[in-house]
């Protein structure tokens, strides 16, 4: 069978991913070859993977036909399973393998069949579909499985949705599918909207060429007519005087004029190249500024930004000098060329020859180069690494006394990093003086043939001159258009990852027809709600609950029991999979999200504060307040003595720049700031570090204050709030188990609830303070 | 710590007075109270108004909502307490700015008279409010305010534009 020559062996040219083939996209043969297997039960579809039940790589196929579902390996059937016996399947995830598990009626389990990780996603689908085929509802692949006890593979391969090349991360630019063109193309079109910037720079461009040539053709004219002329030339002293004056005159004419249009010219391009960046870089922050939550979930803040600031200076760093030396040099280049046959065509040939000996080795050199570069890179990577690992953790190193063994650490590192830099060392004194010594070859053949010619006067000496000049203003542009290839490389990767952000949707859009909210009363109703990150893994699943306009919840749950989540699906960060979250009768997706987001306030866990004064930070949300609601507000978060007592009160720095404020502080900064924004609903995600008593009680009559007649859901810990909340939900890997006040609640004691306020540290510590 | 209810002292409602013995008392619907700190809570964007008077054991007694508002007399002793309460003079000339092993000094005239301080981490105690303005802070605390630099003599702006 064709795919045998993939698998099945040792050969693997290139990694295949697996694939569900329905029976009648396959080529015949095979169809009939399968049908074989099958006997009289038509086949429907076959997915092949790469391992076998031994654990040897080798092709096994997954046969679903109408009555049976069966596993083939080598020619054989090595497993069936009657499909109106299956019950469910689910795939099972192990470290560097999975598999397709199925559950018959009869209670026992069957090993469909093994692959490698490779393949997960898709056998996740069939798990899917013979959950669907086996009428499982609303049930998903994992829903039975429990998790293994040993390690798991966590990461998820991320693959190009074009090609299925292996990319480093979601947002990566497939270097497969990148069509370099293409996104030239686009670059080019931003430089359009600067076209007359960019027409000048090309005019100068051609005048500076101009004004490079010309003096190489004036030495020639020098040299033949007023120092040295032959023949008819020969004039009178006199004249060859004047000559020599004219000729020298239009030298400094041109010198001043090439400095002039350099001058003008470096100013117009790099003005270009600053124009297009400066607007690349607005867009990108207005784009980032829209793109929805998941996005910042996927990705590193260190990659965001190395996108804004990064990439966008190359991109910058091309178009202003990358693209007027692509301009200049091959106006150079194609100039010399002319200037030179058109002379004398047998010398420019000669003159000529060594350039594509230059070209060949340049490129083998770079090749080399770019891997030299590459190790260079890396290691130097890693010893920054070490380095900042170690700062970043030196009260460990210090505690456990291994400062020698970090040195020692280090030194390898050093070592193995000076060694590769010593190679690109060894590389570059190979490669300059190698390609000096062919362009020298090349100017020596020219003065042998070039001078015997003069000497038979076929040639005068000016023209010798002449074209000796030029070859030494030849060979610079011809390695710098050489080098460009690769600065086009990096500045096309660069800007097809800005673009790649410019082109990403919002996930939660508002669409045409969506409202403005107006006076909300702040009752909340989530409808059997389902909801992850992934959608393979919910996170929420068929949550139905109720709050009602003005009533305190308090969310309970361990970690990862979903409450973070269903607290940021109200606020509309991301929207459910199944299911809806309605507000006042409103489903939230045809709520304008801006508008929601107004009537929403958060006091998070990590209490943020911008860098700005701390009047601006409480004000954030609404900037107009005036200055007697903001102390207002401080006051009622009992943040106002503390700031009193700062230097600069209200007008005191925060964040990096200023002022560093306790936890406590924080938090109430963070009450204040959503006092005065006195929302319709309150999202309260309590923090979980300890304060010191007073503080603590600082805090909580703060919060009493702030949640006082407002819809609020607060992820709760502490037992105050707890006792307070008008009632309790409890959240258990994803679900509603337990719903009612605490003391409610608290009558069961072997309940779930009980039973987390038996644990949780805070209450204990609250419970014995009394 | 008190909540949000009558914080807000109405300027007709009272009297700042200094008394022979130096202290400052708030006299208000017959009590006298001494008055033990006067703070801005917007020293830098709203001097003058928003100022909480507090007495000596620390305890907020209100807030005044403008000065201009109370009489002459209660306005100029608050002024006066004000003054020392959040010291900063206005720099009106700046002679020299040199730097020398991350330490900047400058020699400056202000409108309290001439002056030379140190201000180390420049980022941090040199801070714009706005465009013009400009507040610096020195190794030891004190402050400065160039209130528009682009107003400051021609050898000043030049010194002052690399620190911005």
């Amino acid at each position: 069978m064709p795919s045998d020559k993939l698998f099945g062996g040792r050969r693997e040219p290139e990694p295949v991913l697996a694939v569900i083939r329905l029976a009648d996209s396959l080529p015949a043969d095979e169809r009939a070859a399968i049908q074989r297997l099958a006997g009289a039960d038509p086949v429907e579809a076959v997915v092949e993977s790469d391992l076998l039940a031994s654990g040897q790589y080798g092709l096994c196929r997954l046969v679903l036909c109408a009555r049976e579902v069966l596993a083939e390996e080598q020619g054989s059937v090595v497993r069936r399973v009657p499909r109106d016996a299956i019950e469910s399947a689910a795939c099972r995830d192990f470290v560097g393998n999975g598999l397709l598990e199925v559950r018959t009626r009869d209670g026992t389990r069957h090993e469909l069949v093994r692959y490698s990780r490779r393949a997960s996603e898709c056998f996740q689908e069939v798990a899917e579909r013979l959950n669907a085929l086996a009428g499982g509802g609303e049930q998903d692949g994992q829903e039975e499985a429990p998790r293994p006890p040993g390690p798991r593979e966590a990461k998820v391969t991320y693959r190009c949705p074009n090609c299925g090349y292996p990319l480093s991360h979601a947002s990566d630019v497939c270097p497969k599918c990148t069509s370099t063109r293409q996104v030239m193309g686009r670059l080019l079109r931003l430089v359009r909207e600067h076209w007359r910037l960019a027409v000048l720079g090309a005019l100068l461009a051609v005048f500076f060429t101009v004004a490079n040539l010309g003096p190489g053709y004036l030495v020639k004219q020098l040299i033949d007519r007023a120092l040295k002329p032959e023949g008819d030339a020969l004039a009178a002293m006199a004249t060859r005087r004047w000559r020599l004056l004219a000729i020298v005159a239009v030298l400094f004419a041109l010198l001043a004029a090439r400095m002039v249009t350099a001058h003008f010219r470096i100013r117009v391009m790099g003005t270009l190249g600053e124009r297009v960046v400066a607007n690349l870089r607005r867009q990108l922050y207005r784009t980032l500024q829209r793109l929805s939550l998941s996005y910042y979930d996927r990705e590193h803040t260190g990659r965001i930004m190395a996108r804004v600031l990064t990439d966008t200076r190359m991109v910058q760093r091309f178009v202003g000098q990358g693209l007027q030396n692509l301009v200049v040099d091959s106006l150079m280049v194609v100039g010399i060329c002319v200037m030179l046959f058109a002379m004398e065509w047998r010398l420019a040939t000669l003159a000529l020859l060594p350039i594509p000996v230059v070209v060949v080795v340049g490129r083998k050199f770079a090749r080399q180069f770019r891997s030299i570069f590459r190790s260079v890179r890396r290691k130097f990577a890693m010893l920054s690494t070490t380095v900042s690992e170690t700062i970043t953790g030196m009260r460990v190193v210090k505690s456990f006394a291994q400062e020698d063994r970090e040195i020692d650490g280090f030194e390898e590192q050093l070592q193995e990093c000076t060694d590769a830099h010593l190679a690109a060392v060894r590389a570059r004194a190979r490669f300059g003086p190698t390609v000096t010594f062919l362009m020298g070859v090349g100017t020596i053949a020219v003065w042998y043939v070039g001078g015997g010619e003069v000497l038979g006067r076929e040639l005068t000496l000016g023209t010798l001159i002449l074209f000796i000049s030029y070859m030494q203003q030849f060979y610079g542009p011809v390695q710098q258009l050489l080098n460009l290839t690769e600065a086009f490389q990096e500045c096309a990767t660069a800007a097809e990852r800005v673009f790649n952000i410019l082109d990403m949707p919002s996930e939660v859009a508002d669409h045409d027809a969506a409202v403005e909210l107006g006076r909300v009363q702040g009752r909340v109703e989530l409808e059997g709600v389902t909801f992850g990150y992934e959608e393979t893994e919910p996170v929420l699943r068929d949550i139905t609950l109720t709050v009602r306009a003005g009533e305190m919840i308090g969310l309970v749950g361990e970690t990862g029991s979903g409450k973070s989540t269903l607290v940021s699906l109200i606020c509309r960060f991301y929207d459910p999979n199944k299911g809806r979250i309605v507000l006042d009768g409103t489903d939230l997706r045809d709520v304008r999200t801006r508008s929601l987001r107004e009537r929403i306030g958060m006091v998070l866990q990590d209490s943020f504060l911008f860098a700005g004064t701390i009047k601006e930070n409480i004000a954030y949300g609404r900037p107009e307040a005036a200055e007697l609601e903001i102390i207002r507000a401080a006051r009622a978060a009992n943040a106002h003595d503390f700031i009193m007592n700062l230097p600069d009160g209200y007008d005191s720095p925060v964040g990096e720049r200023g002022v560093m404020l306790s936890g406590g502080e924080k938090q109430r900064i963070s009450i204040a700031r959503a006092i005065l924004k006195d929302p319709a609903i309150l999202i309260l995600d309590e923090a979980t570090s300890a304060v010191d008593t007073a503080t603590e009680a600082s805090i909580q009559e703060a919060l009493e204050r702030l949640v006082k007649g407002r819809t609020t859901i607060a992820i709760a810990h502490r037992l105050s709030t707890l006792r307070h909340a008008d009632r309790l939900v409890v959240l258990e890997r994803g679900q509603i188990i337990e719903q009612g006040t605490h003391d409610e609640l608290m009558k069961d004691p072997e309940g779930r609830y009980a039973g987390l306020v038996r644990i949780q540290a805070t209450f204990s510590v609250e419970a014995a303070a009394g | 710590m008190s909540a949000n209810d009558d914080f807000v002292i109405e300027p007709q409602d009272v009297r700042f007075r200094r008394r022979p013995t130096g202290h400052v008392v708030m006299v208000r619907g017959g009590t006298e109270h001494v008055v033990g700190a006067v703070l801005s809570a917007f020293p830098l964007t709203r001097a003058g108004h928003m100022v909480a008077v507090r007495d000596e054991a620390g305890e907020e007694l209100g807030m005044i909502e403008s000065l201009p508002a109370l009489d002459a007399e209660s306005r100029r002793v608050l002024a006066e307490v004000l003054e020392r309460s959040y010291f900063m003079p206005l720099v009106t000339d700046i002679h020299d700015i040199r730097e020398e092993l991350n330490v900047v000094t400058w020699e400056v005239e202000t409108d309290r008279g001439a002056r030379t301080f140190e201000v180390r981490h420049v980022l941090h105690n040199i801070r714009r409010m706005g465009r013009r303005r400009i507040v610096i802070k020195d190794v030891d605390g004190n402050r400065y305010e160039v209130r528009d630099w682009l107003r400051l003599p021609p050898l000043a702006q030049r010194l002052i534009h690399n620190y911005l």
